[in-house]
């Protein structure tokens, strides 16, 4: 498209027109594709472009009811020299390390054990794996908090049988972002779960069927066939947990407040803060916008390393 | 839309070998053999019981505290089984709240009308962004995919003001439309549908089909389980929701329930009981839709089936 | 032609003057729709307030109030977000807030105090709506903390409760290491004397630290001097009573202030907190259900106490805020004068009287009188309002609030100095304090 626009230059008038019209035709020949997503784009470009190009603005001014005054980078400036950003950086970026690879493996293997249950068997398990969601996270962060609690909570009280403890868990600067990170390890990837086990359905049985005729043991048939047909599905899990860990709130948010210190600030926290706390939406966007690039490089990076495309 | 049930190409594609195991999901169920493998596997069975066990505790906590007498303060540690039954706290509920059984029809109004648009949306541009080779494929996919970067906290204002040129404000406009198609919804779909065997929309091809009639009769069918899984996510994330129709919702009549639910809390007091209770009523809707989706979880749709459907 | 002239300079004459009397008729006589947006408060106060709304509405005639209910979590949010749209509401209860002073949506109240009013309102009460020398909002309450004493641990232990609810800081000490004890003998502490943390915007702790004079800022000054002896000495105590007295709940600094409510509500695991008297009403709910045996559990004994006094003899009272109505600018100054007589209505003294206590604060008009006097439980702090110190008004002071928590965690959990962590938290503060 580019070359062609080039060339143009020497012989103008025929080229050009044969030019649109073969893009025409191209674009006419791939009208479904721009139906199909016609829906989904306008909605976006209204719903989503709008405002996140306003916040983007946004974060070049400072927010003023009077009318946004332009600040040039001082915004940025500040995001990247200020010590609390850079600590809150540091236990977001400490938490995702953690918490995606463990969360994508502990989906994988779990959904790779139910789905070789009777089917009864893993109805419950998915329920109960994914049903925890309906709760109201006050409901789940008291009952995060008793275990937790230093004094009478459970954890110190078992680990006080045989011995251990007692533990500091969130009230110490030193044990609060581990057990945050804790909480999560040890809660059931259930949405998760249940895409792993709907991607697991629709691959061919034919293609196991191969894999025993080669007289494949269980363990390499799960490695060369379910492994690599899920790939996209990991993909998918992989990006969206990394937003999600990236963009963590609520659980420093109702469990320590983002103490003791600095200890569980995450950036979100921060950019809350920042905005509602503070009413300074210029810098808040400012927050946003270095914390999306950041999520952005990593995801461009995540799907080169996935990008094989995957087909039966 | 031609027909192509009978066609002979397609059936050449896709012979079904062998009528659905019911019983398994695809793969040949392993079984233990041998004292080792056995313990190994009951290890694994106690462990995932265990966890099970762990993940319900805050469900079995809230339903208990629901239904037992309300005390002002919460039992520590959780109580996990109903002492005494009652009621009492949803019929404290409603007294505080009369217009709660308006509040969760409006919810659940909305949150299925919502279901079923993403439903159609999110699966037609993952069709598109999986399956088609068009100009601009990658730059359109990339720009929806990275807003999804962008924390929510600062779009609120922009979106609100959005709304307001719109004269969407207390209207159910405001929270239908932005929602009825989802960024992770798109691409969830399009790496679901992007692993189905590209011969059937081919063959479907060659057999005149049209690109609607493909979407319908082969990708619709062939990704009912992930449509499940996507129908649960947007169901329980609209009937959550709490913030955005705080923000743009007035009248007390349209509220929706978890908003609703909040204006019952006072300043410097919680009521547990009334809250546990309010909190288990908003649970129930979200437990029968995701037994209603998983049936399509279960239920792992073959080649063949497209065939005959 | 000269007879029509005149006419003409006729018609323009009466025209102009009816258009002027006209405006001065309509400048007394704002009719129209105020938007009101309030936080939900108890049921009662809930029902007096739409009753004082329908008194204002009878009382000027044309006159509409659409009342909006907020809520305690996210109300914050929904308000800012209007705010910042520029869709505010005309007034809001709860409303004034730092951010909204400095970017100018707030209505400063002053040319409608009266001398009447400024003479009637407490001057606590005053200073905590004035900002950069105006005043943005129509004082409601006062909101108080109070001593909460499990009065059931005290008796197993045998320690009197404070006579009329005052003690000195000695009395209490050693109170409350006699209400550290192990119930069960397992070698394990199960009772606490006192729990407390900090956490920002929750000052339940900083009563210890006023009573020997020891303050945040010097508003004034423009200083910070949480640094001072005085208020080191305050922090001290603090620290003591869990790593030398150990008879604080330990991991202070830790917890958030919902564990320490906890350990006092629920657990029954210390036998003193500090909390608003916002919550004194439910206790009482509380008991009566168990008492009419609707709800399982044990009552909770309950009695309210001062803060420990200082050496100068004098009580002391600490306080998150006050509570205040604050109306946002507004185009036509008929219709401001209408919200700010609202708003005025609202808070005025009889009215006071009457929501005051439903809400379970103080009133912040002398003229509502001592609407506590003879309550059981709040005649103890009545004595300490007029020493009733609040959150300094300062333009960053929620920055400074969060800096100055953060670094107090710290100490109270031994991770640093007292000495350090206020150098740390002054180096912040300075640069917050110019704004």
């Amino acid at each position: 498209m580019v070359d062609g626009l080039a060339t143009t230059s020497s012989s103008p008038e025929p080229h050009r027109k044969s030019d649109t019209r073969s893009v025409l035709k191209l674009l006419h020949k791939k009208r479904w594709a721009y139906y199909f997503i016609a829906p989904a784009t306008i909605l976006f470009c209204i719903f989503t472009v709008i405002p996140v190009i306003r916040s983007f603005i946004l974060s070049f001014q400072e927010f003023r009811l009077m009318g946004n005054v332009w600040v040039g980078l001082d915004n940025f400036k500040y995001v990247l020299t200020d010590p609390v950003f850079h600590r809150a950086m540091r236990n977001t970026a400490l938490y995702t390390v953690v918490m995606v690879p463990q969360g994508v493996l502990k989906a994988l293997i779990l959904a790779s054990i139910l789905r070789n249950l009777p089917e009864a068997v893993q109805t419950f398990f998915r329920g109960a794996y994914y049903l925890p969601g309906v709760a109201s996270a006050v409901v789940i962060s008291m009952v995060w908090k008793w275990i937790y609690d230093p004094n009478f909570g459970l954890f110190n009280f078992v680990l006080g049988k045989f011995g251990y403890g007692p533990y500091t868990w969130l009230t110490s600067p030193k044990t609060s972002l581990t057990s945050i990170m804790l909480m999560g390890i040890l809660t059931a990837p259930g949405y998760y779960i249940i895409l792993y086990l709907a991607a697991m359905k629709k691959i061919p049985r034919e293609l196991y069927e191969v894999a025993d005729i080669d007289g494949a043991t269980p363990f390499a048939k799960w490695w060369n066939v379910t492994l690599p047909l899920l790939k996209p599905t990991t993909l998918y899990i992989t990006i969206t947990s990394i937003i999600g860990s990236f963009q963590i709130f609520t659980s420093a948010y109702v469990m320590t407040q983002g103490g003791p210190g600095y200890s569980t600030m995450t950036v979100v926290y921060l950019i809350y803060n920042t905005a509602f706390r503070d009413f300074e939406f210029g810098l808040a966007s400012a927050q946003a916008i270095v914390l999306a690039a950041i999520i952005v490089f990593i995801s461009v990076y995540n799907f080169r390393i996935f990008s094989t495309d995957v087909q039966y | 839309m031609a027909d192509t049930t009978g066609s002979s190409v397609l059936s050449k594609v896709l012979t079904p070998k062998k009528p659905t195991d019911s019983t398994s999901t695809g793969g040949v169920p392993w079984r233990p053999r041998g004292t080792l493998q056995w313990i190994g596997a009951m290890l694994v069975v106690l462990f995932i019981i265990g966890w099970a066990v762990l993940s319900l505790l805050p469900m079995m906590w809230m339903f208990t505290s629901a239904f037992t007498p309300s005390s002002a303060l919460v039992k520590m540690p959780p109580q996990v089984s109903i002492k005494n039954f009652s009621i009492a706290n949803f019929t404290a509920l409603l007294k505080k709240a009369p217009l709660l059984p308006r509040w969760f029809l409006n919810t659940a109004l909305i949150a299925s009308v919502a279901t079923v648009a993403n439903l159609i949306f999110d699966t037609m541009a993952g069709y598109a962004f999986a399956k088609m080779d068009f100009p601009g494929r990658e730059l359109i996919f990339w720009a929806i995919l990275s807003t999804m970067m962008i924390p929510s906290q600062v779009t609120l204002v922009p979106m609100f003001l959005l709304i307001n040129k719109l004269h969407w404000y207390d209207s159910y406009a405001a929270i239908l439309v932005p929602g009825m198609c989802q960024t992770f919804g798109i691409f969830m779909m399009k790496q679901f549908i992007q692993t189905l065997p590209a011969d059937l929309e081919d063959a479907a091809r060659v057999d005149g089909c049209s690109e609607i009639g493909i979407w319908w009769r082969i990708i619709l069918p062939l990704c009912k389980p992930g449509m499940a899984v996507l129908g649960i996510s947007i169901f329980m994330g609209q009937w959550k929701s709490f913030l955005w129709p705080l923000i743009v919702l007035k009248t007390e009549r349209k509220f929706l329930l978890e908003q609703g639910l909040t204006t019952l809390q006072q300043q410097f007091f919680t009521d547990y009981g009334v809250l546990m209770s309010g909190a288990a009523l908003a649970a129930i809707p979200m437990i029968i839709v995701f037994f209603f989706f998983q049936r399509y979880l279960i239920e792992g749709v073959t080649v063949g089936d497209v065939l005959k459907g | 032609m000269r007879r029509a002239c005149w006419v003409l300079v006729l018609v323009l004459l009466v025209g102009s003057l009816a258009v002027s009397f006209g405006s001065i008729g309509a400048a007394s006589k704002w009719t129209g729709t105020i938007q009101v947006w309030d936080f939900p408060r108890p049921d009662a106060a809930a029902e007096w307030e739409l009753q004082a709304f329908k008194e204002f509405e009878e009382l000027h005639p044309g006159v509409k109030i659409e009342y909006t209910k907020l809520t305690w979590a996210g109300g914050n949010e929904k308000l800012d977000v209007s705010v910042a749209a520029g869709q505010p509401p005309d007034i809001c209860g709860s409303g004034l807030r730092l951010p909204y002073v400095l970017q100018g949506a707030l209505e400063p109240i002053d040319d409608f105090l009266t001398a009447e009013d400024l003479k009637d309102f407490h001057e606590g009460s005053l200073n905590a709506v004035k900002l950069n020398g105006k005043y943005w909002g129509w004082p409601w309450y006062n909101t108080l903390y109070t001593m909460y004493l499990n009065a059931d641990i005290f008796n197993e232990r045998e320690v009197p409760l404070p006579k009329n609810g005052e003690w000195t800081y000695d009395e209490f000490l050693s109170a409350m290491q006699k209400l550290t004890f192990d119930r069960d003998g397992d070698g394990k502490i199960d009772v606490y004397g006192f729990g407390f943390t900090f956490q920002p915007t929750y000052l339940q702790p900083f009563g210890i630290i006023y009573a020997e004079g020891g303050r945040i800022l010097d508003i004034d000054k423009n200083e910070f001097v949480l640094d001072s002896p005085e208020a080191v000495a305050g922090i001290q105590r603090l620290y003591d009573m869990v790593w030398k007295h150990k008879c604080a709940l330990p991991n202070a600094g830790g917890l958030t202030t919902t564990d320490v409510n906890n350990a006092f509500l629920n657990t029954r695991s210390i036998a003193a907190f500090v909390d608003t008297t916002g919550i004194i009403s439910s206790f009482a709910t509380h008991n009566k259900k168990v008492e009419a045996g609707e709800i399982e559990g044990e009552k909770i004994n309950l009695v309210t106490a001062q803060y420990p006094k200082g050496t100068n003899g004098l009580p002391i009272a600490a306080g998150p805020g006050v509570g205040s109505w604050a109306v946002f600018k507004q185009k036509d100054p008929a219709k401001r004068e209408v919200v700010m007589e609202l708003a005025k209505y609202i808070t005025r003294g009889e009215g006071q009287k009457e929501v005051v206590p439903l809400i379970g604060v103080f009133p912040s008009r002398k003229s509502a009188g001592n609407v506590w006097a003879g309550d059981k439980n709040l005649q103890h702090i009545v004595p300490a309002v007029e020493y009733a110190v609040y959150p300094p008004m300062h333009p960053n002071w929620n920055k400074i609030d969060d800096k100055i928590m953060r670094e107090l965690q710290l100490a109270v959990l031994n991770e640093k100095t007292i000495d350090a962590a206020l150098k740390e938290a002054k180096r912040q503060v300075e640069r917050l304090l110019n704004y």
